[in-house]
C-alpha cells in the first residue's frame, strides 16, 4: 500500500494502454517524413493540453524538459545568463525543493547573484515580503506553489501581483500544485512555471517549463534547435506523450481528484480519532493530499520502518529528493517552520493519490494503531 | 539495512509494558537522539535472579529492538547468567550499520544498571 504520492505517483492505467503504441511510434520528431511529423504533431498536442491546464494562451510558451529539476535550473540559471549585466538579487523561500535552493545557492556562491532565503512565515506576510523585494531590489522571486513536505499552500496570486508591481521575474515551482490547485499562469502573473510528469501520474522523464516570454532566459542546452532552441536534444517522446495522457486526465477529472483527496484526508483523520491515536498535524493550511503529521509515541523513521516491515505500507519521513543529500539535513523544511528537533524526529509525511483506496487508509490506521499498542505506553512529553 | 534479529524484535517486541509489583526501576537514554528506555524488574526473594521484566521505550527502530533483546536476555536469569550476557553484549544485536552503533551503548548501560542493582532497589 502506497502513501508516498508526493515523492512520485503510480502511472495511470490509461498510459499503460497507450504505452506500446507510443514506443512503436519511434520516429524522431525532427524528421521531415510523415511518421516523424506525426510524432511531432502528437507532442504539440500535449503542448496545447499543458497550456490549457495551466491557463497559458499560447502553447508555444510551453517547453518540455526532462523534469522539474531541469526546468527549475533552466529558469533560475537561464534568467541570470540572459541578463548577466544586471545586479541580481534573487529572493526565494527557505523551504523550496533542492533543485531551486541549490541552484540559487550555486549562482550566489560563485558571486553571480545575491540571494535571500526567507522563512515561509515571512513569505506569507505580504507586507514584509513587499518590503524585502523593494529593499533588495529583487530581480528574481521564486516561490513554490505547494510545499513538498508539508503541503503548505503559498499565496501565489498575491505574490504574483506584488512581483509584477516591482517588475521582478516571478518563478513558481508548481510540482506539488498541479492537480491539487487550479492554475492560471496569466491570472497569477507568473513569468516561469515548472513541474514534473511523474508527480501527476505519468512516468519519469518529462517535465514542463512555461515561460511568459520565451526571450526572458538563455537556454542551458544548445544543439539541434528542439523546443524552439530553448531546450535542445531529441525529445523524450514516450515520456512527453504519456504526460499528455495524464494532463488530459487531470483536465477531465480535476474536481473529482480533489474531492477524492479531501475524502482520503477526512477519513484518515476520523479513523485516527476513532481509535484514540494521538497525533498533531504540522500544517493546517495544506493541500488535502499531503499530510505532515507527527505521533508523540514514536519517531518518524521508526514508524515508517515498522509499517514497511510489518504491514508493507509505504510512507516517508520527508522529501525523497532530500534523502540523497550528503548531510543529514533533510528536515530543514520543518526546521525553517520553527519546529523543534524532537517534533521533527516524530514527523512523517503521508501523501494520497488518485489510486488511494479507503480500505487501504483503514489498514494504514490499523498499522499505526498496532505501533501505538506496542510503543504507546512510554510516558512521552 | 536491518538484520533479521533487529526487525523481528522491533516489529514484535517482547516484555513491553509495566509490572504491578516490582523491586527495581531505572531509566536511561541518549539525550542527543531522544532514545529512552524505562525498565522495571521483579527479583527473586534472594535478589539473585530477575524473575520478570517490563519496559517502555521510545526511539529509533534499533534502540526499540535493543530494549526487547535485552529483556529477553535477562528474564528469568540469574545475575551470574546476566553477567555472561554482559561480557558478550557486542554480539547480542547482530550485525549493525554505523548509524545503529549507538545502540550498543544503550545495551551496555542496560546491563550495567541491571547488574548494579543495589543502586536501584526501591
Amino acid at each position: 500500500m502506497y502513501f508516498d504520492n508526493a515523492a512520485t505517483t503510480p502511472v495511470l492505467a490509461e498510459i499503460l494502454e497507450e504505452a506500446e503504441a507510443y514506443l512503436l511510434g519511434f520516429a524522431n520528431p525532427s524528421s521531415k517524413y510523415n511518421i516523424g511529423q506525426s510524432v511531432k504533431d502528437k507532442i504539440n498536442q500535449v503542448r496545447a493540453d499543458v497550456a490549457l491546464l495551466i491557463g497559458a494562451s499560447n502553447p508555444e510558451n510551453i517547453i518540455f524538459t526532462s523534469g522539474a529539476t531541469e526546468s527549475n535550473n533552466t529558469a533560475i540559471k537561464g534568467f541570470y545568463e540572459k541578463w548577466s549585466e544586471l545586479n541580481h538579487h534573487y529572493i526565494t523561500t527557505s523551504v523550496e525543493h533542492p533543485s531551486v535552493l541549490k541552484t540559487i545557492e550555486n549562482l550566489a556562491t560563485r558571486g553571480k547573484i545575491k540571494a535571500t532565503y526567507l522563512p515561509p512565515a515571512t513569505v506569507c506576510d505580504l507586507e514584509e515580503l513587499n518590503f524585502q523585494i523593494a529593499k533588495k531590489k529583487a530581480t528574481f522571486l521564486s516561490v513554490m506553489m505547494v510545499n513538498n513536505e508539508t503541503g503548505q499552500k503559498f499565496p501565489i496570486q498575491e505574490i504574483g501581483e506584488m512581483a509584477a508591481q516591482h517588475n521582478c521575474f516571478f518563478h513558481v515551482d508548481a510540482t506539488q500544485g498541479i492537480s491539487k490547485v487550479k492554475v492560471n499562469v496569466e491570472d497569477l502573473n507568473i513569468d516561469a512555471l515548472t513541474f514534473s510528469g511523474h508527480k501527476i501520474f505519468a512516468p519519469k522523464g518529462a517535465g514542463v517549463l512555461y515561460l511568459k516570454d520565451t526571450l526572458s532566459i538563455e537556454p542551458l542546452l544548445h544543439g539541434g534547435g528542439q523546443e524552439r532552441g530553448l531546450r535542445c536534444g531529441t525529445e523524450n517522446v514516450f515520456a512527453i506523450l504519456a504526460m499528455g495522457v495524464a494532463v488530459r486526465y487531470i483536465l477531465k477529472y480535476e474536481d473529482k481528484i480533489n474531492q477524492h483527496y479531501k475524502a482520503c484526508k477526512d477519513y484518515f483523520i476520523s479513523m485516527l480519532n476513532q481509535y484514540n491515536i494521538p497525533f498533531h498535524l504540522n500544517e493546517k493550511d495544506a493541500v488535502n493530499s499531503i499530510l505532515s503529521i507527527r505521533f508523540p509515541f514514536i519517531k518518524g523513521d521508526a514508524l515508517m520502518e515498522f509499517l514497511d516491515f510489518k504491514h508493507n505500507i509505504m510512507i516517508s519521513t520527508g522529501s525523497a529528493c532530500g534523502s540523497n543529500k550528503k548531510s543529514n539535513d533533510n528536515k530543514t523544511v520543518l526546521g525553517a517552520m520553527g519546529f523543534s528537533e524532537s517534533e521533527i524526529r516524530k514527523t512523517v509525511r503521508i501523501s494520497f493519490g488518485v489510486h488511494t483506496k479507503m480500505k487501504d487508509i483503514k489498514l494504514l490506521v490499523l498499522g499505526i494503531k498496532n505501533v501505538f499498542s506496542l510503543y504507546g505506553q512510554y510516558e512521552y512529553s | 539495512m536491518y538484520s533479521d534479529k533487529i526487525i523481528a524484535h522491533f516489529t514484535a517486541p517482547r516484555n513491553v509494558g509495566s509490572l504491578d509489583d516490582f523491586d527495581v526501576e531505572f531509566e536511561l537514554g541518549n539525550p542527543a537522539c531522544d532514545d529512552r528506555v524505562q525498565v522495571q524488574l521483579k527479583l527473586s526473594k534472594d535478589g539473585k535472579t530477575v524473575e520478570d521484566i517490563r519496559y517502555k521505550a521510545y526511539g529509533c527502530a534499533t534502540s526499540l529492538a535493543t530494549a526487547s533483546i535485552f529483556s529477553s536476555c535477562i528474564k528469568e536469569k540469574s545475575l551470574d547468567e546476566i553477567r555472561g550476557f554482559r561480557e558478550k553484549y557486542p554480539e547480542l544485536l547482530g550485525e549493525l550499520e554505523p548509524k545503529q552503533m549507538h545502540c550498543l551503548d544503550i545495551l551496555k548501560e542496560l546491563f550495567d544498571k541491571t547488574l548494579n542493582l543495589n543502586q536501584h532497589v526501591l
